[in-house]
């Protein structure tokens, strides 16, 4: 079992945006979270849809879309865990 | 001068990820506060560490980091001013009566300020034994700093500037990158940032240079001062640029601008990756899980509602489940979605939304498990 950061980046206030991170093992149970990294008080200002796709018969990538529900640029930071 | 002008108050962990036997401690240290100025320390100290938080790399190993402000106070405000100073400079003339007997134009240099590091390392090691770094913040408006065994910064314009620059120094070995006198001919520097060989298979960061850049990419033939010259290759290029360890040539900088040469300037590279690699090692790993019932609900045939939970640790990793708490059929009846927000440096607020997609009430618990915790 192992958890860490996999990506950190800028969403636009108000857009959505795409990271893809590949040649992740099949027989890995692995969660995705995203949290904000700037501040920002009052209302949520993210949320995240993960999609997958079996990129080989050995590999996995995924894809993690970040929607800036913010009228702000909001960094942020992909993290993973992989739990068996 | 010196701890029979002051006396240490106390302690505080204002950064808090996790036990410090397993986090990298900076230890913040207050000098020239009275003992009616600590309020202006503590906010001195809170600005230093946004500071910290702002500046890659870091705000991304920050779940790597305790902080703890030990309380300190004089009996004089301020630090030493030497009236005149080995180079040229000038100072107030005024002597204080500080607990770590900083002062001004340290080493014949009117911006160098330290005072007795020694006494400081003490300090912070009575304080958090075994601390990784520490750094003094010294209650004078007048521009200065220093590295050394512990880092020492002012309270001048934009001082947190400095404070990071000299925490370069002092916990991650960094040499300065700008100059000061001619050429270096001391031999091949420990510092991972500052280099005197040119051969790229050899030099320091050779993997990191691409075989289309120019070695040196940028020399200083004059000698006499940096190099005000544009960069010949594009920013963020890694290659080898004159000057470094305060001699103007025969020494050599990753980048052609970096934090530890122009305060303000985000970390080169080599720079970057050699404090995240320190901070790294410090990181939470992965524990629990941690779960529980965070909330209960419950939803009317088709409705959605949304709950929110604060104050959670923003280094942990936390997942969100619903689940109902009655069989529910046929098909399926909870959807949730789950929304973020940063409220703080140190915390976050989730905002859960539910809906019931079934044609009958639905009562449901919120559930969390924590996968990373400190």
């Amino acid at each position: 079992m192992r958890a860490a950061t996999q990506f950190t980046g800028t969403v636009k206030a108000g857009t959505t945006s795409t990271w893809f991170t590949h040649s992740w093992d099949p027989a890995e149970h692995v969660v995705w979270t995203v949290v904000p990294v700037t501040p920002g008080p009052g209302a949520a200002q993210i949320e995240w849809n993960m999609r997958t796709q079996r990129a080989s018969a050995t590999t996995i990538t995924y894809w993690i879309d970040v929607r800036n529900l913010s009228a702000a640029d909001v960094e942020v930071e992909g993290r993973f865990v992989v739990l068996n | 001068m010196g701890v029979a002008d002051g006396a240490v108050i106390g302690t505080t962990k204002i950064v808090d990820h996790g036990p410090d036997s397993a986090r990298w401690n900076l230890v913040i240290l207050a000098e020239g506060y009275k003992d009616t100025e600590m309020d202006k320390f503590h906010f001195a100290a809170e600005a230093f560490v946004t500071k910290l938080f702002e500046t890659q790399p870091f705000r991304a190993m920050w779940c790597a980091i305790n902080v703890h402000r030990v309380d300190v106070k004089s009996t004089d405000s301020g630090a030493d001013e030497p009236a005149t100073c080995g180079d040229g400079g000038t100072g107030t003339g005024t002597m204080t009566r500080t607990y770590f007997d900083a002062s001004f134009c340290r080493d014949g240099m009117s911006r160098l300020l330290y005072g007795d590091m020694a006494l400081a390392q003490a300090t912070a090691n009575a304080a958090v034994p075994g601390f990784q770094a520490a750094i003094v913040i010294v209650n004078s408006t007048r521009y200065g700093g220093a590295g050394g065994s512990v880092a020492w910064f002012s309270q001048a314009l934009a001082a947190d500037e400095i404070g990071v620059h000299e925490l370069g120094h002092s916990a991650f070995k960094l040499a300065d990158e700008y100059g000061g006198n001619d050429t270096w001919t001391a031999g091949e520097p420990p510092e991972p940032n500052v280099t005197t060989i040119t051969d790229r298979a050899t030099t320091k960061w050779a993997s990191r240079i691409s075989a289309a850049t120019p070695l040196p990419t940028q020399d200083n033939p004059g000698c006499a001062a940096m190099t005000t010259a544009a960069s010949p290759v594009p920013a963020g290029t890694i290659g080898l640029f004159a000057g470094g360890s305060i001699f103007y040539c025969g020494i050599y900088h990753p980048e052609h601008k970096c934090r530890m040469q122009i305060l303000g300037d985000p970390f080169c590279k080599v720079c970057s990756d050699a404090i995240a690699a320190r901070l790294r090692q410090h990181l939470p790993k992965f524990s629990g899980p941690i779960t529980g019932t965070q909330f209960q609900g419950s939803l009317a045939a088709g409705e959605t509602k949304r709950w929110f939970t604060y104050n959670w640790n923003a280094c942990w990793h936390v997942l969100w489940t619903v689940m109902p708490t009655a069989p529910v059929t046929p098909g399926p009846a909870l959807r949730h979605r789950v929304r973020v927000e940063r409220a703080s440096r140190e915390h976050i607020t989730y905002w859960i939304s539910v809906t019931n997609e079934s044609k009958v009430a639905v009562e449901f618990d919120g559930r969390y498990e924590i996968v990373v915790r400190n």
